[in-house]
């Protein structure tokens, strides 16, 4: 049974003030129709962010350029991180956790950096109370409230929140800071339950419209249309910003570069992107994604056959990031919608 | 916590001039450095940046390593330009000393693609000496390296010989940047090259579309 508890909104508020004096503490804050991450310092106003924000959850644990090794020569020690909360991710983002996880704590070798920061990184996410056109995680079979994944998940109710616990770093918040949270009712937990299901509904209705191929046939859809006219005809107006890469929550690929300062040979972690002209080049000017639109299928490929093949879910939990960030308007849900088409 | 992206220092000992554009460098890594067969490394300059080569030496000799490396692009040719101990000056083939040394003890058959006049070896490509090779490919494994053009042409032989898929090693290459299955450049299929490779039988590739690009 799953540890629930009510806190009152002056009283949520004042367990944040209080959290900024041991964590950095990032809040989203409204700007338009979009919620942007800040880090709360003084005039930070918490508000409860009814959908996903706009910068990726993994930009807290890899940093779009840094350095990974100060010097080639004489190794470092790695500096501890600051022990940091961030507040307001969806279940999209906890979904895009385990992709980022499985790539930078698993396999071969444990990115020392990542596994550094995400050890030193609470995360307290929300339901979902709202979406923007763009989303479609339920095509995904990914729900808008958090189930698991969180270390403490919040449900808007009317003058407060329930919090529910989902890791032992959350119990330990609890129960440092009890005296901000009182054990949640059941009419509380059933009113939470009904809140959900509505939102499912709306969004059912609103995803209804749309015609999305189910999640079960997308890594066929992928492997049947390789040779598919659909990736010339969608890259035509791509300008290969990479911003699809960089706003997407799963994407993961970088690029180390080894840059010479003045006593030292400090190695360099960039963001990179599948879209670049030069991302698969080879010494000698091969490039076996030489094309736009082998790149644009590479993207896709590797959301939905590579991860799906290695991680058995695709990389991709319909946050619709980068449908918002693409300049050449490239819509994934039509990319996917046309495969589906000529399967 | 180890960081995987602290490169270990080496010294070059030795430079081997095999070719106008290949030269092997002998180095001898400060720390405890071990590697298997078919295994890759990353080397790099300081400030310069790194590329996967895989060693041309015995894994058993542990005390030094040894790369050959063909001047092709950036790193390369600042590679090529380390300073010079023993040049022993170009060669028609890769390896003269190794070659004689095998052949001591096992058939040892070569071609190089075009010749001056008055080579006395094989000219032509890999599938020419293919051709008629007398081994029975039920015993047989083959390993092939090389320019993907090549391995294509070759593995396409070696099957029409007999070959089964499962005894054909490949030894991949694609772009690489961190080559610890991490940043996502050297993907074939639902492969790493870095990771799940870069050796593979060609049964797990021959599926996968355009994997000689």
């Amino acid at each position: 049974m799953s540890e629930i508890y009510y806190s009152q909104t002056p009283q949520w508020k004042e367990f944040l003030a209080e959290l900024k004096q041991s964590f950095r503490v990032y809040l989203p804050q409204v700007k338009d129709d979009d919620y942007l991450y800040q880090e709360y310092k003084d005039s930070e106003q918490f508000s409860f962010n009814s959908y996903r924000t706009t910068q990726p959850i993994k930009s807290f644990l890899v940093y779009p350029k840094e350095k990974v090794a100060e010097d080639f020569f004489s190794p470092a020690t790695l500096e501890k991180p600051v022990p940091t909360v961030v507040v307001g991710l969806k279940n999209c983002d906890l979904h895009s956790l385990k992709v980022q996880d499985f790539v930078f704590k698993q396999g071969i070798e444990v990115d020392p950096l990542y596994n550094l920061r995400r050890e030193n990184t609470i995360f307290i996410s929300g339901d979902c109370t709202g979406f923007k056109e763009v989303c479609f995680c339920l095509a995904l079979e990914v729900l808008p409230h958090p189930t698991e994944g969180f270390d403490l998940n919040l449900s808007l109710l009317t003058d407060g929140f329930l919090v529910e616990v989902g890791s032992q770093k959350g119990k330990n918040l609890i129960e440092k800071y009890q005296r901000y949270f009182i054990q949640a009712k059941q009419s509380q937990i059933s009113a939470r339950s009904a809140k959900r299901q509505s939102l499912i509904d709306e969004l059912n209705r609103h995803l209804g419209k749309q015609n999305l191929p189910p999640k079960e046939i997308l890594q066929k859809i992928i492997k049947k249309g390789y040779n598919s006219g659909i990736w010339e005809d969608f890259c035509l107006d791509c300008v290969e910003c990479g911003a699809c890469n960089f706003i997407c929550c799963t994407c993961h690929c970088f690029l180390l570069s080894d840059i010479q300062e003045k006593d030292q040979s400090p190695r360099l972690r960039v963001w990179d992107s599948c879209q670049y002209a030069n991302f698969a080049r080879v010494a000698g000017g091969a490039n076996p994604l030489k094309r736009r639109a082998q790149r644009l299928r590479n993207r896709f490929e590797k959301k939905f056959d590579f991860f799906i093949d290695n991680l058995g879910m695709p990389a991709c939990e319909g946050c619709g990031r980068c449908i918002e960030a693409c300049p050449a308007k490239i819509d994934i849900r039509e990319v996917l919608k046309d495969l589906a088409k000529n399967a | 916590m180890h960081n995987i992206y602290q490169p270990l220092p080496a010294i070059v000992e030795e430079i081997i001039e095999e070719t106008p554009t290949i030269k092997t460098l002998v180095l001898r890594p400060k720390q405890d450095f071990s590697f298997q067969t078919g295994q890759f490394i990353e080397l790099g300059l300081a400030g310069i940046g790194e590329a996967p080569f895989t060693p041309s030496s015995d894994p058993n000799i542990k005390d030094h390593i040894e790369v050959s490396i063909m001047n092709v692009g950036r790193l390369t040719q600042q590679l090529h330009s380390l300073r010079k101990n023993s040049s022993v000056g170009p060669n028609d083939t890769l390896y003269p000393k190794l070659l004689s040394q095998w052949s001591k003890r096992i058939d040892v058959v070569t071609t190089v693609d075009a010749a001056e006049k008055g080579y006395k070896g094989n000219v032509g490509l890999v599938t020419t000496i293919l051709k008629d090779f007398p081994i029975n490919v039920k015993q047989a494994v083959c390993v092939v390296c090389g320019p993907p053009i090549m391995m294509k042409f070759t593995t396409m032989k070696l099957i029409d010989l007999g070959f089964s898929p499962a005894n054909i090693y490949l030894s991949m290459e694609k772009n690489m940047s961190c080559g610890l299955g991490k940043c996502g450049h050297c993907r074939i299929g639902k492969y790493y090259v870095c990771k799940d490779g870069p050796v593979f039988i060609y049964e797990k590739l021959k599926d996968i579309p355009d994997i000689w690009d």
